[in-house]
């Protein structure tokens, strides 16, 4: 089968032919040379959009999620307020619900000191009527054990009545706090939603990078 | 060293051209058009076709002078070129289908005498099918091994080997025309 004679003289005859291209070719060929000499920098801008529209939308999505997530805390803050209210109808209107929750058990430690208090000298009373053979020193100084119980029940009601001051001084001193309560809180979702806008930045990444390698099969 | 100086000369081409350099790519191009033409008009038989191969071809060259790395001929690369070309266009535009058989039988082929002209050589090769003409070109004047062959146009090579035999045997129909038809003139 190897090549033979007359296919050596076809060869050696078609070797020498020359065909002279119609002068429109050159043309042709330069115009097109033109076309993708200019196309070149158009692809570089094309990719450029590319790169500016993912950046567009990655900032949109960004706004999207911090406001809803802003607006998620924002009625988390309306009910606890609300509830608030509900239990305790002495709070100031615009109260954030940390200060609220801390006068009520303010407010009802003193009861329960309160309750205590009157209990003990119930057990007090009725140990003194279980012990008639007791002494009358032992009852002056019950008497007076009494009255200073009696005195500390006052106290209790009068440190009760400070307690209730100072919380409300603690009410008037916190109303300055929300903004700075705001910000740390604020704060706290930055950093949660960082590492999510980072998380997403590096899937649209990834998503870009498979496009890119595709192009280049296509 | 005339040898040497033209072929620093044809790599300064190469290099200003593959820059983009229009001067240089028209110098590169009407240098090897004429020659080019006449390897894609093997393939086609239409010279307007032939002549759009080759622009596309030659738009590969320049496009992808960067790869060329100087091992071997510039012409010889440019060559390939165009019949890679070729071979797609016949394959992709007129979907060109290879018999898969493997029969052949050797033809003795070298007794004929050979006093054609080249224009009676491309009538005969023009004559054949698209298929063996691919086979018959890449193996009789491109000199490719059938293995290559085979590769290239994505065949058996036992494909390659009858599709030559038959063009071979179809050639030889066609001399034989040829030279009854000049014997019945004379």
């Amino acid at each position: 089968m190897e090549p033979n004679k007359l296919e050596n003289d076809f060869r050696d005859k078609l070797e020498q032919r020359r065909i002279q291209p119609s002068e429109m070719a050159w043309d042709r060929l330069d115009a097109m040379l033109s076309v993708t000499e200019n196309k070149k920098p158009k692809k570089n801008r094309a990719w450029l959009y590319m790169a500016a529209a993912l950046l567009i939308f990655l900032l949109a999505g960004i706004l999207f999620l911090n406001q809803e997530k802003q607006n998620g805390d924002v009625e988390n803050i309306n009910n606890s307020v609300v509830t608030t209210e509900k239990k305790n109808s002495e709070t100031v209107p615009n109260v954030i619900a940390p200060v609220t929750t801390e006068e009520i058990v303010v407010q009802s430690t003193p009861h329960k000191i309160k309750k205590s208090v009157t209990a003990e000298i119930q057990q007090y009373n009725s140990k003194i009527s279980n012990k008639p053979s007791a002494n009358v020193e032992s009852i002056a100084t019950n008497d007076k054990k009494e009255a200073q119980t009696t005195i500390q029940v006052t106290n209790d009601q009068e440190l009760l009545a400070s307690l209730n001051n100072e919380t409300t001084k603690k009410r008037s001193s916190i109303k300055v706090d929300p903004n700075s309560l705001l910000s740390s809180v604020e704060g706290e979702l930055n950093e949660s939603y960082r590492s999510k806008a980072f998380q997403g930045v590096v899937k649209s990444f990834n998503t870009v990078k498979v496009a890119v390698a595709n192009r280049n099969y296509e | 060293m005339k040898v040497i100086a033209l072929h620093q000369e044809e790599k300064d081409i190469i290099a200003q051209a593959a820059d983009n350099n229009r001067h240089a790519q028209q110098v590169i191009y009407s240098k090897h058009a004429p020659k080019m033409l006449s390897i894609c008009r093997q393939y086609v038989k239409d010279v307007h076709q032939a002549e759009d191969i080759m622009i596309t071809a030659f738009m590969k060259v320049f496009t992808n002078l960067k790869t060329f790395e100087h091992k071997g001929s510039f012409e010889g690369w440019i060559r390939r070129i165009m019949v890679n070309e070729c071979i797609s266009f016949i394959r992709v535009q007129k979907k060109v289908s290879f018999l898969e058989d493997e029969f052949f039988i050797e033809d003795t082929f070298n007794n004929i005498e050979s006093h054609f002209s080249v224009e009676d050589i491309q009538s005969l090769i023009d004559s054949l099918p698209d298929g063996y003409k691919m086979v018959f070109n890449l193996y009789a004047i491109e000199g490719y091994k059938h293995q290559e062959i085979a590769k290239m146009l994505g065949i058996n090579e036992g494909t390659s080997k009858s599709q030559l035999c038959h063009a071979r045997k179809m050639l030889k129909e066609g001399i034989n025309r040829l030279k009854n038809y000049e014997n019945g003139t004379e």
